[in-house]
């Protein structure tokens, strides 16, 4: 039994976080509280499972039923970015992928693993790169991520203004401050810099 | 809304009701967070003795007297009867199942790694 694969573009993913924001936190404000949203308001379960990532290099996961998100015990009481963009991810699954989930019908463990070991890779790359497409713009939207990079820049604006040529990485140095904004990792902000072209939008140096 | 019909709904909807995620209402009150989630979803029976529930009570915010304790105490022995055996049945296992995911190894995925993971997920339906 194959999944049809939704066909999602990033701006399509874009605009379905948004409605998600709207629906969910329409206050907007930052940094997202991720998992307020998914236990209060979506009724969703959080389960730390104790050694997930150790055992079977797993961050988390959405249940078949879709009722819980079982997630590395040590990321959920330890290291909170990582948590959090966890609980995105899985979520986007919840709100991008609930056909496949519901199409499903597998009787037993030894069918479900015949049905997962066929899975092609790459149809499972792709149901996961709309998982983080979501992640990122739910926890860093694209309006909020313009004004913190304003208001960062325009923070070193006297520095970067005695540079003679800008440094090609330097919105991976301005990433790891934006990113306290949003409790992300830095490596999230930096690909949201480049996927919502704040590099044109913001100038530096000028 | 809904009424509740377990301990574990009652106590989810008490905590929902006071603002807290899981994670915040056990370090608040130095709880853990697995076996509160466990109880809340049925997984593990309330407790039986009335120390611990007027510890849960307290943490809950409900008063000794009120409805909603008296409510809470009912469900604890009510739901006692009620918990699944030991044996974690075919439809809870599936039910559990991770459907999308992606393995952070280069390896591919193989048999022995599903069951190992069907088997963990087994021993945390319990």
């Amino acid at each position: 039994m194959n999944l049809d694969i939704p066909h999602y573009t990033h701006s399509d993913i874009g605009r379905i976080a948004q409605t998600f924001l709207n629906q969910y936190h329409p206050t907007g404000e930052i940094p997202i509280p991720i998992e307020e949203i998914i236990e209060l308001k979506m009724g969703l379960n959080i389960f730390p499972f104790p050694r997930l990532y150790k055992d079977h290099r797993l961050n988390g996961f959405l249940s078949r039923d879709r009722t819980t998100i079982y997630v590395d015990e040590v990321q959920y009481n330890q290291f909170n970015e990582k948590y959090r963009y966890t609980l995105a991810h899985e979520v986007g699954h919840y709100i991008l992928h609930k056909m496949c989930y519901d199409d499903l019908s597998l009787g037993s463990p030894d069918e479900y693993a015949k049905w997962r070991l066929s899975m092609p890779p790459e149809d499972i790359g792709w149901f996961e790169t709309h998982g983080d497409w979501f992640a990122g713009h739910v926890l860093v939207p694209t309006d909020r991520l313009e004004k913190v990079c304003r208001e960062v820049v325009e923070k070193y604006q006297d520095k970067f203004s005695k540079f003679e040529v800008i440094p090609d990485d330097i919105w991976s140095y301005i990433s790891n401050e934006v990113a306290t904004y949003f409790d992300v990792n830095p490596p999230v902000i930096e690909i949201r810099i480049k996927k919502a072209n704040i590099m044109t939008k913001v100038p530096i140096g000028v | 809304m809904a009424i509740a019909q377990t301990f574990g709904n009652f106590f989810k909807q008490k905590r929902v009701e006071r603002g807290l995620t899981l994670r915040e209402f056990c370090r608040i009150n130095e709880k853990d967070p697995g076996n509160i989630s466990k109880i809340e979803r049925g997984l593990l029976p309330p407790p039986q003795t009335k120390e611990i529930l007027i510890g849960y009570a307290a943490a809950l915010g409900i008063k000794e007297g009120t409805d909603d304790w008296l409510l809470f105490c009912d469900l604890a022995v009510t739901s006692a009867g009620k918990i699944p055996s030991d044996i974690v049945s075919n439809e809870e296992v599936m039910n559990a199942l991770p459907v999308l995911f992606r393995t952070v190894r280069k390896e591919k995925l193989d048999e022995k790694d599903l069951e190992k993971l069907v088997k963990a997920i087994k021993r945390e339906l319990r």
